[in-house]
């Protein structure tokens, strides 16, 4: 009986383990979250879409008017970038190259991106529904190619950090500098010259901004702006960019949930018409803006004062740097020396020394022969 | 305001080599290869996941079809590799 039970163990080891469903609990868990991430892919993606439309609907009317060329091919229609990220191109319009509308929207359609996001709320603001219109400057007159040199930037104050690290022309402190304007105390206005805060700013414009100043994320015109996607900027022109806030925390969060024609919603659509139609308007004070030529030269002495103190702190490594080149250069001429024959490197050897002796008596006092 | 004559065609000038790395991709790519190599189930899924999020973010000015393709495949030669080994007792 011994014999028997330990065949009988023997044949139960050497049979496969019969497997359970707990077994299959990572399977089945992976197989959840890709439908859920499928079904939430393609809803965010539809969501997305509508706001996007709803949106690019309350702003088209204004394009029209301003630009012949609406859309790549003149569709006047959004082109879809992304699953959250929309854009239409405009061009055709007096005192400007082109335009372009791209709507940024939170990544919906990303079950990843949306966790990550909730991960990231505890530290940092969550990403937001953008709009940015931004408006290129061309190379002829008629198209703002004589566009004065400034910088003007109207944003939140809360922003005004992020702002200044993001824009090269706005870093310097001294150079750009706030300005009291009839602006909402929550929002500051930063440029070169006060004359250009007051001019460009006209009572109209300061009045949609206060209106709007929930929706307003910033207002830049530049003679050196960098356009294009954030992560890309590398062309560096005379433009203007206006970012709006599609959404406005002061009001609430749940602004995307809101069925068009609500409150939360219209508002929202109000302000980006509002905004984006004060921008459209802007483009030709822009581009024919004329400062006194007295704010022209302070702002041209602080640019080259600026460039001079920049000059001067590289330098400890410019030095260094010729240094090193004087070195690389006595190297190679010490390497080109070893391959001639003896005669001529004895011939190179004379000539090294009689420089120096030239050197030292040409360097120090002169020698007075007294007669 | 509205001038036909002034109107610029469209252009797009983003080259493959200004494009920002796609970080998804790229943990799919690692965790795709460590769950081929390590023999974890759990990262091949991981890989699979990531795959999925660089796909859904694609945007199509910046689309790098090769990189999308290499982080797919190895993804999925994880799972399949995982999956159809023998288990020996």
């Amino acid at each position: 009986s011994l014999c028997g039970c330990t065949a009988a163990a023997t044949a139960a080891a050497a049979r496969p383990k019969e497997k359970t469903v707990r077994d299959y609990v990572m399977e089945i868990g992976a197989a959840v979250l890709i439908v859920v991430y499928v079904f939430n892919y393609f809803r965010g993606r539809e969501k997305n879409r509508q706001l996007a439309e709803t949106w690019f609907q309350a702003c088209a009317g204004l394009l029209d008017t301003h630009f012949y060329l609406v859309g790549h091919d003149n569709a006047h229609r959004l082109t879809r970038e992304g699953a959250a990220q929309f854009k239409v191109y405009c061009s055709g319009r007096v005192n400007c190259e082109s335009a372009t509308l791209t709507i940024n929207l939170r990544p919906r359609h990303d079950l990843i991106s949306l966790i990550w996001e909730l991960i990231q709320s505890s530290y940092q603001p969550a990403f937001e529904d953008t709009a940015t219109l931004e408006v290129v400057m061309g190379p002829t007159p008629e198209t703002g190619g004589n566009m004065e040199g400034f910088s003007l930037a109207v944003m939140p104050k809360s922003d005004e950090a992020a702002a200044r690290a993001d824009c090269r022309d706005l870093e310097n402190r001294l150079a750009v500098r706030k300005w009291k304007t009839g602006l909402h105390e929550s929002l500051v206005c930063l440029s070169d010259e006060e004359e250009v805060a007051r001019e460009m700013l006209p009572e109209p414009v300061q009045a949609v901004m206060n209106l709007h100043r929930a929706y307003l994320k910033v207002l830049h015109v530049s003679d050196r702006l960098a356009v294009g996607p954030p992560l890309l900027r590398r062309q560096i022109c005379a433009g203007i960019r206006m970012v709006v806030k599609l959404r406005s925390r002061e009001r609430g969060p749940r602004l995307a949930s809101a069925a068009p024609g609500s409150g939360k919603m219209a508002e929202s659509l109000s302000a980006a018409e509002d905004l984006i139609g004060t921008t459209l308007r802007f483009i030709d004070r822009a581009a024919t803006y004329q400062m006194s030529s007295g704010a022209r030269e302070r702002r041209k002495k602080l640019l080259a004062q600026l460039a001079e103190y920049e000059f001067k702190k590289t330098r400890t490594q410019r030095e260094a740097d010729a240094q090193q080149r004087k070195l690389d250069k006595m190297r190679k001429e010490k390497e080109l020396v070893e391959t001639l024959p003896p005669e001529q490197q004895a011939k190179y050897e004379e000539k090294l020394l009689r420089k120096q002796m030239r050197n030292k008596t040409q360097g120090g006092i002169k020698s007075i022969k007294m007669k | 305001v509205r001038r036909p004559d002034l109107v610029k065609p469209y252009s797009l000038n983003i080259s493959q080599e200004d494009l920002p790395p796609d970080y998804m991709a790229i943990l799919s790519l690692l965790f795709g290869l460590m769950g081929l190599l390590l023999k974890f189930k759990f990262m091949a899924w991981l890989a699979l996941f990531f795959c999925f999020g660089s796909v859904a973010n694609m945007k199509k000015s910046e689309t790098d079809f090769k990189q999308i393709l290499s982080s797919c495949m190895f993804a999925i030669m994880g799972l399949v590799m995982n999956y159809t080994r023998r288990e020996y007792p």
